[in-house]
């Protein structure tokens, strides 16, 4: 009889430990993404750097920036090409999984390889569970500095020769 | 014999003793707490005759030494290295461009207009921005060789110039009129290219975005959410907690115990044209220890803070004849030489000093102006807390050359060894705006930055200090 009691007791902990896991990984962002999820088509945050869905930079070592709802729940993913899976974003040795504060601002580091980068953000808010409040897809293009030197080379070239021409 | 060798040695021993003994009794200690102590006193007197005296000799401080940028932005390479004053990378670096700048020839360079969009570009490249935190009039930046165009500057902004003009360029914002001008320099820019790469070669470097690149600076026309706040454009913004090392503060035993110390009371007294011979003197219910005399009064509060006002007069920054160009700078240089003067007396170890107040529009005639300094450790401002507000270690009020009322606390700040960790910039921000929240004014930040918080019982916090736009206002942010 005590040690039915035992199991019984043991099983009921176990069982608690699994629904409070499963709730925490439904509110949560999730580690990876297999696909670009839904939405519920709400607007929560408003991406400012960069300007533009399709954007190019020099610079490797990125900051991504905007203005969320204060009190939702911003996470940063990247497409891994080999696997097709978004993977969480990881900066200074943590993941980039932010609550927004007051101000409403919102800053992740990301390192950029060369390049196409897709990345994707996602806004969880507080009350949603399964569903993302908001979802932004960026197209981040990385240009190495020897493209860059290249193309300034280039269009230096081009002016003297424009210069050189109305003369 | 061997006992009369060893009861010499006892009886040296013992008169040794006696006179170590005497020599405690009579000099280090007071004989009563407060007022006149003989022996203390001619103890001072006689180590002053002979030159063992702990005063030392008053120190003037050239404008040089004053005027400085308050931290230097090197950026390159997508990466941002920030040398701050009192750092060995500031001395290093700061040293080259002084060079720099003494060998260029701004007069014979013409300058032209530039817009923000090349002012912001040049930020973003490979440069070299000299932020001094203050605002000063280009006259008083010609007493450091710095002839520049405008009126009044706070950053400059030095690069290597590019493949079009391979010449170094200065870009100069004039803080009054916003215009933005720009000037080729005659040198070789190879020593500017020089410093930009050693800083952010290093591993450790990284990017620190300006608060323009992240558009933290204005609000998004077609925007859905807006800004709750808006930051000046040159903010840097720290992405991560900062750590800084801890330190303590002490008020030094001469301060604590002013009245057994008559060469530093008197030393001090001479800096305010007072005289203990003519002053009243008395001590208050709070045992601050009070001068007066038929103009002024000087307080010395053993937690540490000296208190001058003067209701006619006061003292002297610059003599009568002195030439107008030459007014500012003597009157400024005469403020340093004081506060230096009053830690140097008081044995207190002399942190690096920066103006924090701006310094336009000035003039010999014109001359009515509060300053106020602060003392700067390991990089960071070090701020006295008053109930919990923060204030600056040293203000001054200068009414027509005329100091009029100054104070400053005189404390040693000493780093403990073990270090502490702020919030990041953005949490410190979400906290002004729970904080400021309810004003109707937009809230525009012009300055944020980590600092010490010193309170009056020796513990020193680090917090998040920011300035609002049109304000001098200081608003303490706690870390958590």
């Amino acid at each position: 009889m005590k040690a039915m009691l035992k199991k019984t007791l043991c099983a009921l902990i176990a069982l608690a430990a699994m629904m409070s896991t499963c709730a925490m990984l439904a509110l949560a962002a999730p580690s990876e993404m297999a696909d670009v999820p839904a939405s519920n088509g709400m607007l929560y945050i408003d991406i400012y750097n960069p300007e533009t869905v399709v954007s190019t930079t020099t610079q490797s070592d990125y900051v991504l920036s905007g203005v969320a709802r204060s009190g939702v729940v911003v996470s940063v993913y990247y497409l891994e090409r080999s696997t097709g899976t978004y993977k969480m974003v990881w900066a200074d040795n943590s993941p980039a999984v932010q609550t927004i504060g007051a101000s409403g601002y919102f800053a992740q580091r990301i390192f950029l390889t060369e390049g196409r980068n897709d990345i994707l953000v996602r806004v969880d808010s507080s009350e949603s569970d399964e569903i993302a409040a908001q979802i932004v897809s960026l197209e981040i293009n990385l240009l190495v500095d020897s493209f860059w030197d290249r193309f300034r080379s280039t269009s230096q070239n081009m002016e003297n020769e424009l210069r050189d021409a109305f003369r | 014999m061997k006992k009369e060798i060893f009861k010499n040695i006892t009886l040296v021993l013992l008169i040794t003793l006696s006179i170590f003994l005497f020599y405690q009794i009579w000099f280090s200690e007071k004989l009563w707490p407060d007022g006149y102590n003989f022996f203390t006193i001619n103890k001072q007197n006689l180590l002053k005759t002979i030159g063992f005296s702990n005063t030392t000799d008053k120190v003037t401080v050239a404008i040089e030494d004053i005027i400085m940028p308050k931290r230097l932005v090197i950026t390159g390479n997508g990466k941002r290295y920030i040398a701050t004053k009192g750092s060995d990378e500031y001395r290093e670096c700061y040293s080259t461009i002084v060079k720099i700048i003494a060998n260029m020839d701004t007069t014979t360079s013409k300058s032209v207009s530039a817009d923000k969009s090349e002012w912001n570009a040049a930020l973003k490249s490979k440069s070299i921005l000299l932020d001094f935190g203050s605002v000063y009039s280009t006259d008083l930046l010609k007493k450091i060789n710095l002839l520049l165009p405008g009126s009044a500057v706070k950053d400059v902004i030095i690069t290597p110039g590019d493949t079009i003009i391979p010449k170094p360029i200065m870009y100069i914002k004039d803080y009054l009129t916003g215009e933005i001008f720009k000037l080729t320099i005659d040198i070789s820019d190879s020593d500017i290219e020089d410093i930009i790469e050693t800083y952010v070669s290093a591993e450790n470097v990284k990017n620190m975005p300006f608060a323009f690149e992240l558009g933290f600076d204005k609000t998004k026309e077609e925007g859905n959410i807006t800004n709750n706040i808006l930051l000046d454009p040159n903010i840097i913004i720290g992405l991560k907690n900062e750590n800084m090392q801890a330190i303590q503060s002490y008020t030094p035993e001469i301060i604590t115990d002013i009245s057994n110390y008559p060469l530093v009371l008197d030393n001090i007294l001479k800096l305010f044209n007072l005289n203990q011979n003519s002053t009243r003197r008395y001590i208050e219910k709070n045992d601050a220890l009070v001068f007066v005399d038929k103009s002024a009064t000087l307080k010395i509060h053993p937690s540490g803070l000296l208190e001058y006002s003067a209701e006619n007069g006061g003292i002297n920054l610059y003599s009568e004849s002195v030439d107008n160009k030459d007014a500012v700078p003597q009157a400024i240089s005469n403020i340093y030489s004081i506060v230096r003067n009053i830690m140097r007396f008081c044995n207190v170890t002399e942190p690096q000093l920066q103006i924090s107040s701006d310094l336009y529009e000035l003039s010999k005639q014109n001359f009515t102006t509060e300053i106020d300094i602060d003392y700067f450790v390991n990089g960071h401002p070090a701020m006295i807390l008053n109930n919990d507000n923060p204030i600056h270690p040293v203000s001054i009020k200068i009414e027509n050359g005329k100091i009029v009322s100054y104070s400053q606390y005189i404390y040693n700040l000493n780093t403990t060894g073990s270090m502490l960790n702020t919030t990041p910039m953005i949490k410190a921000l979400d906290n002004l705006y729970s904080k400021l929240s309810n004003t109707e004014n937009e809230l525009i930040v012009s300055d944020i930055y980590t600092s010490y918080a010193s309170d009056t019982h020796g513990g020193v916090k680090i917090a998040w200090c920011a300035k609002l736009k049109g304000s001098d206002k200081i608003i303490f942010i706690e870390t958590n």
